[in-house]
């Protein structure tokens, strides 16, 4: 189905669309009251917030992202593989090529990308070199030697959250996001063919699953199922790679 | 004015994710924050500005936002099912490979935004408009978009992102 695209048209009388009600012309923006921006608290307040904030910055040090290589190479060793991988090589890979900095997306992505390559699956891991090609990584696989390009996939734990009282009995379930996961991932495999220094057919494209958030390790089948059935609808089940499954 | 969601970021650990649920967030300013990777459930931000925050590879479910600003925003990678986005200006944020999940963005507006790569999915457009925002292979299916009294289904596209340039030009 990919890059295939149907249309229809219908036309609808008085639905969401309707301007009948002329408080709906125009959408409407947060504007904050004149009031509120002469008061010299509202600037104040948020100054103080601001100093506030820079004292609790979240941006990813190089520290951190040492300690994240650190207990990376802590796993691998407890796996059982033998890790060959450099902290350089690890601080490049966990730098978000967009913005030139570290941070927490990268990091995973790195984490799952050389757990590849101490696995043996795939070596020389980088970031593509065309930013166009947003596609995690691209490496060579290791059996033979032929350009692969990865993207790596977190599966989410929303249990997480009702640990904290939250109800997430409105959520979907990790099934159908596993599904949803596995049947998008088809659409991306074709996008970024075509473009210079890109994959030159989906084949090309490996999808990473990683189940590291996932609890229940008893679900992990259901969820890998979930994932295949969802490639199978949209008709390309090749270039799936669990990770953390065992 | 009190900035109740800034709080909940302050009071987080050094490496722990913001995970946050069933809360209303009422007239607040979020600014300056990197967020990445939070899980954010039932939320409802009415009224926020959210200014040069990250939230890159973010899970929202179930979240509503109404009348908030979105400026130099990264929403990249993340996952938003069943969102309604309502009166709402989504200006130079990046959206790229954002994936959206059974929602409505209805009479919003998108300036100069990156949503290339994004993907759609049982997602309804009401009057919702694209100002010079990068649309290229965002993906599509099964989407309503509404413009006027017109309704147009689109079963399925991999280049939606020319839809709704042409949907945005046609006044």
């Amino acid at each position: 189905m990919v890059g295939q695209q149907a249309l229809v048209i219908v036309v609808v009388q008085g639905g969401p669309g309707d301007d009948s009600n002329p408080n709906s012309n125009t959408p409407c923006f947060n504007i904050k009251s004149l009031d509120q921006f002469q008061n010299s608290n509202y600037f104040n307040q948020a100054q103080k917030n601001k100093k506030k904030k820079k004292k609790n910055s979240r941006q990813v040090s190089q520290k951190r992202v040492i300690k994240a290589y650190q207990d990376f190479l802590l796993k691998m060793n407890k796996k059982g593989y033998e890790v060959n991988i450099f902290e350089d090589i690890f601080l490049e890979l966990s730098t978000n090529s967009q913005t030139g900095k570290f941070d927490e997306k990268s990091i995973f992505e790195a984490e799952g990308g050389l757990e590849l390559e101490a696995k043996g699956i795939v070596n020389n891991l980088r970031r593509p070199d065309n930013p166009k090609v947003d596609l995690d990584f691209v490496a060579k696989r290791a059996d033979f030697e032929e350009t692969i390009f990865i993207d790596h996939k977190r599966m989410i734990d929303f249990r997480s959250l009702s640990d904290k009282g939250i109800d997430i009995s409105g959520f979907p379930s990790h099934e159908s996001v596993a599904f949803n996961m596995g049947k998008d991932s088809v659409d991306q495999k074709g996008k970024f063919i075509g473009t210079n220094q890109s994959p030159a057919s989906m084949a090309e494209v490996v999808h990473l699953y990683n189940f590291k958030n996932i609890r229940n390790r008893t679900e992990i089948p259901v969820l890998m199922q979930a994932v295949l059935n969802g490639a199978e609808q949209a008709a390309y089940m090749n270039g799936i790679i669990f990770l953390n499954y065992e | 004015m009190e900035n109740k969601f800034e709080r909940f970021i302050e009071n987080l650990e050094e490496e722990e994710t913001l995970k946050l649920g069933d809360q209303i967030f009422l007239n607040e300013m979020i600014l300056d924050e990197s967020i990445q990777c939070s899980i954010l459930g039932t939320l409802t931000f009415f009224e926020v500005d959210f200014k040069r925050v990250d939230f890159t590879g973010s899970t929202f479910v179930n979240c509503e936002f109404k009348n908030c600003r979105f400026k130099d925003v990264i929403l990249r990678k993340c996952e938003f099912w069943n969102p309604t986005f309502e009166n709402c200006q989504i200006e130079r944020s990046n959206l790229t490979r954002a994936n959206f999940h059974k929602g409505t963005f209805r009479n919003c507006i998108f300036i100069k935004a990156n949503l290339t790569a994004s993907n759609f999915s049982d997602f309804e457009f009401i009057k919702t408009t694209f100002n010079n925002s990068d649309l290229d292979l965002i993906g599509a299916r099964s989407i309503k978009v509404w413009k006027l009294n017109q309704c147009t289904e689109i079963e399925e596209s991999s280049n939606f992102g020319n839809f709704l340039e042409n949907m945005s030009c046609d006044d």
